[in-house]
């Protein structure tokens, strides 16, 4: 076993999870050793019924947080199986009105992952690009829409650049055609006001991790309005209206509701405090030559700064900038040394791609944080173009 | 180091702290260097030697790649430092790989080195023989 590294981390990775707030933490625990939270909210003794109301208590938590009623939602163990859920539920659901299914390649893989799923059981999905800037135009998914389509999936906020899509109007677009409009929200959920009461938006996935609340759950918005349902594709119990059987955590379920009224109660602070964060670095960091914005400015999450340097290597780049945490160029994909798929789609070349860092905060990163992210930036970079063969 | 880091404490330390990357002092005059590699293919080195009578006075190295790279090129350079220009003939590409823990599928930055040595021997030696 390695000796332990001891150095302070400064953590700037809150696009793939943040630090659970205190107060959920302490919510959690408290459900593991309380007679009132422990049991099976499926069984229907006292025991069991106390559970379910915490359950439910959460279950209310959410849907204030998102405008929606409580049974609305669906609890899920994460963003990845809300996508699964919506996608694959909702295509077979509507397979009988037709096959196609529209989408971007630069969604999360959980939902591109899960469209070529179904591309192999032969429905057939059109692949819309961005322009280089991230943004969908609704003009392609205007001329994308064909008799047959039964499902578009758009995600709000894009998880590598912080590129927001106008949900609204594609949800309008989608409407207009009668198609079923899915929006993996997972990033801005609990980080932006999103009132599904006014959107048109089907199927919302999310996830507590993103927003200060445990990992391992999550949920999925299903609006009740004609049309609009899922098939499960879990198999096993009645919980959840059929649509997601297996035992509910409670405690992860517990705190997702603390978490959920912690956002809601802090959002517009949070929002604020977020776009300051990320100017500040930008701006420490703006001095470099040959550095590079991936993504809109204008159409851009201000909890997520994606840059790209010339002159370095993207995997040295991330050693020499530790401690401070950061996802790389490769994103998701961080332990496979792959380029970015979704910068590449942007047009960005491989080594652009692959020196990319995605700086992303949170409601508990400081000022400080970001600063030192900064300075250990700019310096690695001076540092490996002081050794590389082009240096002057 | 531990299954889930990819760099061993050799790697760490030669990377974070690589004496021998930059260029030979000016004083020297006797100096040779060669490159191998392309930022464009992931990996690209540059060796540089100083000698005197046949011995290494002096090794730098500038490389644009991974941690391991660089620190195969560090390692390179402070072993072959004080011993003959004929050594760099004897550079066993295995012995290194096993020092720094390099995964097979980066084996081919270990071989770009040793690319490099080859030419950087050459040029050193005057030697035109093919490999």
């Amino acid at each position: 076993m390695t000796r332990a590294d001891s150095r302070a981390i400064v953590y700037l990775d809150n696009a793939a999870t943040t630090r659970v707030d205190p107060l959920v933490a302490a919510a959690m625990s408290a459900c593991l050793g309380d007679d009132r939270a422990f049991a099976n909210a499926a069984s229907i003794h006292l025991a069991g019924r106390a559970a379910a109301q915490r359950v439910e208590r959460a279950r209310e938590q959410l849907a204030a947080l998102l405008n929606v009623r409580a049974r609305d939602l669906i609890w899920t163990s994460g963003a990845t199986e809300s996508d699964n859920l919506a996608i694959t539920g909702a295509a077979r659901f509507r397979a009988n009105r037709g096959r196609h299914l529209i989408t971007m390649p630069t969604e999360h893989k959980a939902v591109t992952d899960t469209f070529k799923a179904l591309e192999r059981e032969e429905f057939e999905v059109s692949w819309l690009k961005p322009a280089s800037d991230g943004v969908l135009s609704l003009a392609d998914i205007d001329a994308a829409v064909r008799p047959d389509t039964q499902l578009v999936s758009i995600m709000h906020v894009n998880n590598e650049t912080g590129v927001m899509q106008d949900i609204a109007a594609i949800g309008e677009c989608c409407r207009r055609h009668d198609i079923l409009f899915h929006t993996d929200a997972a990033q801005s959920v609990g980080k932006l006001a999103i009132d599904l009461s006014a959107l048109p938006v089907d199927l919302l996935s999310l996830t507590a991790h993103k927003f200060h609340g445990p990992q391992g759950i999550g949920a999925l918005y299903i609006a009740d309005r004609p049309g609009c349902q899922v098939q499960p594709i879990l198999f096993g119990g009645s919980q959840e209206r059929r649509l997601r059987p297996g035992t509910l955590p409670v405690h992860l379920i517990v705190g997702a509701g603390e978490a959920a009224e912690l956002a809601h109660d802090s959002s517009e602070r949070d929002y604020r405090h977020l776009g300051m964060l990320r100017d500040r670095l930008w701006q420490g960091i703006a001095g470099l030559s040959g550095l590079q914005r991936n993504g809109s400015e204008e159409h851009a999450f201000p909890g997520i700064l994606n840059v790209s340097v010339a002159g370095v290597e993207g995997e040295s780049l991330m050693l020499a900038i530790e401690p401070v945490c950061v996802a790389s160029g490769s994103a998701c994909n961080s332990r496979s040394g792959e380029s970015s798929y979704v910068l590449r789609a942007l047009g960005r070349s491989d080594s652009e791609a692959q020196s990319a860092i995605r700086f992303s905060f949170g409601r508990d990163t400081s000022t400080a944080d970001v600063d030192s992210g900064a300075q250990r930036y700019v310096s690695a970079v001076n540092h490996l173009r002081s050794i590389a063969p082009d240096a002057v | 180091m531990s299954d889930l880091d990819p760099y061993n404490q050799v790697v760490r330390q030669h990377f974070v702290n690589p004496a021998h990357a930059g260029d030979l002092p000016a004083e020297y005059t006797d100096t040779s260097s060669a490159e191998a590699g392309e930022s464009d293919f992931g990996a690209r080195v540059r060796l540089m030697l100083a000698q005197r009578d046949g011995r290494i006075l002096a090794m730098r190295f500038r490389a644009w790649g991974c941690p391991h790279l660089i620190a195969a090129a560090e390692t390179v350079c402070e072993r072959f430092t004080g011993e003959t220009v004929e050594s760099l003939a004897r550079f066993e590409p295995q012995r290194l790989m096993t020092m720094l823990d390099v995964p097979v599928e980066k084996s081919g930055r270990i071989l770009l080195l040793e690319d490099a040595l080859r030419l950087l021997y050459r040029a050193a030696t005057g030697n035109k023989v093919d490999s």
